[in-house]
């Protein structure tokens, strides 16, 4: 099982051939700006965990109390 | 992770937990009865690693603490195989007091450099270099005893997480919020165009009048200049008119003045009047008097102004010529030159007392050569008649008395010769000197008579202030000689015909001339007047007419400099709004970037959902017959974790909730497996321990001691377990690695296994 930025690239390189042979290098071009950005976002996420709320709420309710900053 | 050593103070129950040199590989099984601290031991590591516990959802932290203890410590030693440094041996330290006081630090072995200090660089080291966070940890590697039997929504929510779908989500929303401020800010920049543009169209209307406006504006200048200048020549004219009218007053008391005056007074004011009508004459030929009968009259004033000039000219001539005739006579008699009457008379009078020093030095002479002729005459006839005389008085003696005789009586006739040469001579000088007395005379009379005309000519030339050109010509008359009288007979001849007269006028005269012309000054001053009005008149139409022009010229010129503001403005506009555009543009790029990226994330979301439940199954189908010997085989799980299990008497799948406890209690700990061995794949990618907290509850022994003994053979990542067992009979130990026993009444806790796992290696994967 790949992990999340390696299946994001998968997912990008499969497009960008599909635009290499009928896309316009404009298309190619937002392919690749997005996918930088995805990656730079999906990276920040994984550093902090995904949903930090979300994530708090579940250690409160599966972890119970931890040691404060 | 692998654990190497767990060492304890004061946790719970123990107040000394030291497990040192743990295997890396292999089933360590934790026995004991309830309440031995089995369960502790995997709170311990969870306490090291994460500061908190499953217990301390209940109680604070601080209740962990050992009876009787202040504080409570944990050291765990764990090996962490990185990609990119390799191999590394940490250990953790956390330590807590009952006031609440926490610390906690990571060190690199076997040099004890400090990695990592205090609760948040421990947990960002932590969650950065192991790989997960509590709620992670405690779904793929520590299996709970009280853990549902069932998948729930935590363990939903872990597979996401786990998987990367929930971040993906994460990063969606967060890309779709920066897109709706991207599309807000896009909504402003638009709104903000169109109002620029709004502004630009009303710019427009008004600048599409500037070349009618510029046009307008020219003209209104021009009929503004041109008005301004006739205005000005008005101006120019009614203020030579006035000019006139002032002089004009001042002219006629100057010709009055002007008959009556002599002299300089006379040529200066003909001379002023003539410049002045000269002038006048002058702007009347210009066209800045544009005026005929002005003209006329002036030029008929200014002819008889030169006439009167010209006159006084030949005049001024004569009395030049009675000047010079007056000087030449002053310069006779007083010049410098020995030519001058003054100098002659004093050199004669010299001459005359030089004459007379001499004659007196001559008559002395006389007298003595008379003398001397005398006494030796006498003495000649003496001696001549008395021979013996000399004798008599014993003048010499031996010496004839002729010869003596006759030596007086040559002396006697050398003193002859004397006094005839001297008398030669004094009869001549004093022929001279009564010729000189004579010249002393005449040059006497000449200077009386000089003077006496040099007088005249100064009196004649008072007259030039006090007397008229006719009282100057017979007065002169009575003492002009040589030249100055030829002119005054010139000057007599041409004295009508000067002043322009009937020849045969004899007593016309230059004030008659001027009185005449008073009356023509009166005219002209009248027709200066009356124009005057007139130029007043056209001046205030001019300036009437000036002002409205100005009026019109300064309205369009606001309306031209409006129009040029707007001009500017519109430009400015216009470039704001391209800039608008650009920026636009830019961050509709951005958002056609974002929306790309958002839809690359929910493509791999689906993706990665989509191979969720197809990876987990093929993990499970490794795991499932082992655990259910092998009565179980497939199974297949959707991507929110719904599993079904074939069935062989069903032929069929079936939900898990329709199986037997303990085959599902088998399922739920296949699945767990199953996530752990997803997790290290995609996430962590190295060696991992896991934690099992009583697995087996409802399995029978023989599938326990399967589980057991297949644990071991998972997968190369999974290679250490803590299996927890409240009771275990002996197959099951036999097929446990390494046991670690606990009792209810043991506090202390310290287990050495070095001697059971010699030469032990670890990779990174």
């Amino acid at each position: 099982m790949r992990g999340p930025v390696e299946e994001l690239e998968t997912v990008y390189q499969n497009r960008a051939r599909g635009l290499k042979s009928s896309g316009s290098q404009e298309q190619l071009d937002r392919l690749s700006r997005g996918f930088e950005i995805a990656r730079d976002r999906l990276s920040d996420a994984l550093v902090h965990g995904g949903d930090p709320g979300g994530q708090d709420d579940a250690r409160q309710d599966e972890g119970g109390e931890g040691l404060d900053g | 992770m692998i654990i190497r050593s767990i060492n304890a103070e004061n946790f719970m129950k123990f107040s000394r937990l030291n497990l040192s040199r743990l295997p890396g590989r292999g089933v360590i099984g934790i026995i004991g009865p309830n309440e031995s601290g089995k369960s502790t031991i995997g709170e311990a590591i969870l306490f090291a690693f994460f500061g908190r516990t499953k217990m301390s959802k209940e109680c604070p932290l601080e209740s962990l603490i050992h009876w009787g203890s202040e504080f409570m410590r944990v050291e765990i030693d764990f090996i962490l195989c990185d990609r990119a440094q390799g191999r590394r041996q940490l250990r953790i330290y956390r330590e807590i007091d009952r006031f609440g006081t926490n610390y906690a630090k990571i060190l690199e072995l076997p040099g004890k450099e400090e990695v990592a200090r205090g609760n948040l660089e421990v947990t960002a080291f932590i969650q950065g270099q192991v790989g997960f966070d509590f709620f992670e940890f405690q779904h793929a590697f520590y299996h709970d005893q009280y853990g549902s039997r069932l998948v729930d929504d935590s363990q939903r929510e872990f597979l996401e997480r786990m998987t990367g779908v929930r971040q993906m989500d994460s990063a969606t929303k967060r890309i779709k919020t920066e897109i709706e401020q991207l599309e807000r800010e896009f909504g402003h920049y638009q709104k903000d165009i169109g109002r620029n543009l709004k502004q630009i169209e009303h710019f427009s209307r008004t600048i599409e009048r500037l070349p009618d406006l510029r046009e307008e504006e020219e003209r209104t200048i021009c009929e503004y200049d041109r008005v301004k200048e006739t205005a000005e020549l008005h101006s120019r004219t009614r203020d030579a008119y006035s000019g006139l009218l002032g002089s004009g007053n001042s002219s006629g008391q100057r010709f009055a003045q002007l008959a009556a005056a002599r002299g300089a007074q006379l040529e200066e004011g003909v001379s002023s009047l003539l410049a002045d009508y000269r002038e006048l004459q002058s702007r009347c030929a210009e066209g800045e008097l544009d005026d005929a009968e002005l003209a006329e009259g002036a030029a008929r004033i200014t002819g008889a102004l030169e006439r009167t000039n010209e006159f006084l000219e030949v005049y001024r001539d004569l009395r030049r010529t009675f000047i010079e005739a007056r000087e030449t006579l002053e310069s006779d008699l007083y010049g410098g030159g020995e030519g001058s009457l003054k100098a002659r008379l004093n050199e004669q009078e010299l001459e005359r007392a030089d004459l007379a020093a001499t004659l007196k030095g001559r008559f002395k002479w006389l007298f003595g050569g008379g003398a001397l002729f005398v006494i030796f005459a006498g003495l000649a006839a003496a001696f001549a008649l008395s021979p013996g005389l000399p004798e008599k008085i014993g003048l010499v003696e031996g010496i004839k008395p002729a010869y003596l005789s006759m030596a007086c009586g040559v002396a006697g006739l050398l003193g002859f010769v004397l006094l005839l040469v001297k008398y030669v001579g004094y009869r001549g000088f004093e022929s001279r000197r009564v010729a000189i007395a004579k010249n002393i005379s005449i040059l006497k009379k000449q200077i009386q008579e000089t003077k006496s005309r040099i007088r005249d000519c100064l009196r004649l030339e008072e007259l030039k202030d006090s007397g008229s050109p006719r009282d100057y010509v017979e007065a002169g008359s009575e003492v002009a000689s040589g030249a100055a009288e030829k002119r005054l007979e010139e000057f007599r001849g041409r004295y009508s015909a000067l002043l322009g007269m009937d020849t045969d006028q004899d007593f016309g005269d230059y004030t008659d001339l001027i009185r005449k012309q008073m009356e023509n000054e009166k005219s002209c001053h009248k027709r200066i007047r009356n124009l005057s009005q007139g130029c007043a008149n056209k001046l205030k139409d001019s300036e009437a007419r000036m002002k409205k022009a100005q009026s019109s010229r300064d309205r369009i010129g606001n309306e031209l400099r409006e129009a040029e503001g707007q001009l500017a403005k519109k430009e400015t506009l216009e470039e704001k709004v391209a800039e608008f555009e650009s920026a636009a543009l830019k961050i509709r790029r951005d958002i056609d970037d974002r929306r790309t990226a958002c839809e690359l994330l929910q493509l791999c979301s689906a993706t990665t959902r989509e191979k969720v439940g197809p990876t987990l199954s093929s993990y499970l189908k490794c795991i499932l017959p082992r655990l259910t010997e092998g009565r179980y085989r497939d199974v297949k799980l959707d991507p929110e974790l719904n599993i079904q299990v074939f069935a062989d008497d069903r032929s069929d799948f079936i939900p898990a909730i329709e199986l037997s406890g303990g085959t599902n209690e088998a399922l739920m700990l296949g699945l767990r497996l199953a996530l752990s061995q997803a997790h290290v794949t995609s996430r962590a990618r190295q060696q991992q321990f896991l934690f099992l907290d009583e697995p087996f509850k409802m399995m029978d022994s023989t599938r326990v001691v399967g589980a057991l003994e297949s644990l071991g053979k998972l997968s190369e990542e999974l290679r250490q377990f803590f299996v927890v067992q409240p009771r275990c009979e002996q197959e099951q130990v036999d097929v446990l690695d390494h046991v670690i026993r606990t009792s209810v009444e043991l506090t202390k806790l310290e287990i050495d296994f070095s001697s059971d796992a010699p030469g032990e290696s670890f990779d990174a994967s």
